[in-house]
Formats: structure tokens, sequence, C-alpha cells
């Protein structure tokens, strides 16, 4: 089976940092307007799962490199192509259009692969899902959405605790489900396969 | 060991009249077709001795070409495009013909196939690097300037019109090329190898 995710054994990530990350995204009143989201697409989806609709979630994403990169330089690898938080939430464009507990299938836009830190989750069985869709490859070039999500085959899951790095593979279709309302986290983003790399 | 490269014996050949379409767009690159990948000029140490870089400008090629990867190869590409290697002129560093492109690893994609439409010399080859002390995959744009010390772990004399498959986050450069070489390019985020949906 290939390999989707793997709960990694690397560093804590220092107390001084998740705090900043935290009081980042809890400043961001407007996350379009008052910090630069590096994460704008995948907004405004509307998904069908088993003939029910959910308003998809986004992700926004804020850059933590100033304030972490060399922690991560020091402690991980020095191979990411950026560090930073976000923050999943419903999504402004489709309030109202169905149930916001879905981050729906996709494969990343901004990177192949990555390493995860849950900080803050309201729940903590929220799951990371992985998935194929028939008759197409398991990798899928970037920023691939799914809107059907009977169209699409399970091949994975993993309920990624706090605190944890988790290693995924971000080409892979996957999305979270039962997020009931906070869900936080670091992103270290890699373009290259960072597994077996890392420098501690 | 990692999978450097791989000869992709069974991927469909490109059609001559798609070889001939690439030849030409190579042909026409002085006619404003702007280049899909930065160039710079990279000043490398080898042996004590000062080098200027070769370099790959990579053209884009018809809508049509792009049609015949997606139905033969496969859809999930970043890019495609033909390239060719170049030396910069009248460099004080080029003690004659440069016939080396550093190692480096691309800016514009994790995994590439690549298939050779011309070249000078048939025994130009790709070496694979490893730099002691760091990991084997490298983020994008990494560009080592002294070369004395990187290892080399691999190499591969790429076959005439036949597809090869290389992972170009492993440092990669490409060596004796004693003039002319011209290539299809094919680029990838996520990894193609064993996805190739006509294989």
């Amino acid at each position: 089976m290939p390999l989707c995710y793997k709960i990694m054994d690397l560093p804590k990530v220092p107390r001084e940092y998740v705090d900043f990350a935290l009081n980042l995204v809890k400043e961001v009143n407007d996350p379009y307007k008052n910090q630069q989201n590096l994460n704008p697409q995948q907004e405004g989806r509307i998904i069908t799962k088993g003939g029910i609709t959910y308003a998809s979630r986004t992700n926004p994403r804020y850059s933590m490199e100033n304030i972490m990169g060399k922690w991560v330089n020091d402690n991980i690898t020095e191979e990411w192509s950026h560090v930073s938080v976000a923050n999943n939430i419903p999504s402004p464009k489709t309030v109202g259009q169905g149930t916001p507990t879905i981050h729906g299938p996709h494969s990343d836009q901004t990177r192949s692969y990555l390493l995860l830190y849950l900080i803050e989750s309201t729940n903590p069985d929220q799951d990371t899902i992985f998935y194929q869709e028939s008759d197409c490859n398991l990798y899928r070039k970037r920023n691939t959405t799914i809107l059907d999500l009977d169209t699409v085959t399970e091949i994975d899951r993993v309920r990624i605790p706090l605190y944890t790095w988790v290693y995924m593979n971000t080409s892979i279709l996957h999305g979270v489900e039962n997020i009931q309302g906070i869900r936080t986290a670091l992103h270290v983003g890699f373009d290259c396969d960072p597994l077996g790399v890392f420098v501690k | 060991m990692s999978l450097c490269y791989k000869i992709m014996e069974d991927l469909p050949k490109v059609p001559e009249e798609l070889v001939a379409l690439a030849l030409q767009t190579v042909n026409y690159r002085g006619s404003g077709i702007p280049n899909q990948n930065t160039i710079q000029e990279r000043i490398l140490t080898k042996d004590g001795k000062k080098y200027l870089s070769r370099a790959n400008p990579r053209y884009t090629l018809e809508p049509h070409f792009n049609d015949w990867v997606t139905d033969n190869i496969s859809e999930e590409w970043s890019h495609i495009g033909v390239a060719t290697s170049i030396v910069f002129e009248d460099s004080k560093y080029n003690d004659g013909q440069v016939i080396f492109q550093g190692p480096h690893t691309d800016l514009t994609r994790s995994y590439a196939l690549l298939y050779v439409i011309d070249q000078s010399n048939p025994d130009q080859y790709t070496a694979f690097w490893q730099e002691p002390g760091k990991g084997l995959h490298r983020k994008k744009d990494t560009i080592p300037t002294e070369l004395d010390h990187l290892v080399e772990i691999d190499r591969v004399c790429m076959p005439m019109n036949t597809w090869v498959y290389f992972n170009t986050t492993i440092l990669h450069s490409i060596e004796n090329v004693m003039g002319k070489r011209v290539a299809i390019h094919v680029g990838f985020d996520c990894d193609p190898f064993g996805v190739f949906v006509r294989s």
C-alpha cells in the first residue's frame, strides 16, 4: 500500500512557537483582509456525500517562517518550502449552503509533501482521510479537487494526535471530516519528499 | 539506494511530427518565444578552476503536443516543453567550450520525464550527486557552487528517443555536452513513477 501518512518521532515544537501561532490565528478576525493568506484556493466548494450537501471548509494559512524557520532548520530539516500555521474554518463563500464539517478531498496547491503538527482542535475525533478517484492515478497534479465524494474510494485514514509531527503525501487526494469547530496546525511544506532525510 | 532515474522503455515513442515540431520550436527560440524556466549565470568551482555553467532554457510546445502527452503518458503533468543546452558566450570564466551544466535541483518541478531528440555526441550523461551532511532530496533550486566535495551517486547516458524518468529533487548535472543537446521535458509535482496511464 502506498504511504499516505506516517506519525513521526520528531522533536516537539517549543511552547513559545505554538502560542505565537495560536495568537496569530486568533488575532485574524478577517483572515482575508488582515493577513496574507498563503493558501487562497479551495474556497467555496459545495460537495456531496451520500446525497447530503456539505459546504467544504477552507484552510487559510499564514507564514511562520520568520518566527520558527530557524528552529525547523535546526531540529527537523532545512529542505522545506514554507513554514506556516493553518486555521481550518468554514468557507465564508459557502455560508448556509451545507453542513460545514468536512474539508473536501483535494491535492494541495502549494506543496507535494507536508509535515503537519496539530496544535488545537475542538474534538479529538477529526479524521484525515485519503482517497483514490475511480479510474484515476493515486498521485494527482496540484489543486485537484473532488466535489462528489461518492466517486472516490477511501484508501486510508488517520486521527492526527495533538503536538505530534505527521508526514503526509499531499499529492494523494485527502480531506478532513468531522471538524466540529477549531482545527489549527503548524505546516512545514516540501516540494521534495522529506521522508528519511530529517536531520534529527 | 534511492531511485535517481529509470529508462522507461515501455512508454510510447513521440510521433515524428511532434519531434519535428519540438526541434522547430528550439530553432525559432531567438524569435521571441519566452522560456518557461529562469536562466541564470552560475559560476562554479571545479578542480580549483572557475566555470560558467551551461544552461537549459525550456520552451512551451503547441497545445496538441500536450494533448498527446495527456492521452499517451499521463494527465498529471505540470508543464511540457522542449529544452536546449546552451553556453553563455563571452564569459571570462569560459576557457574554451564549457561541457557541463552544474549540479542543481530544478526550480519548476520535482520529477520529470525526459526524451532526448537531438545531441551532438552520444556520450553525454546525467550525473546524480549528494552533498555530504545533507539529505539526498533537496528543496527546489538548490545550486551548489563548490563541486569538489560532492559525491557522485549514480549516472545515466540517456538514449535518444526514449523516455527517462528522473527525480529532479536529487542534485543532478549534465556532463560531456560537446555541443547540442535537445530534449522534450514533461514535468511533475507529484511523483509519476508507476502511475503512467499507458506504460
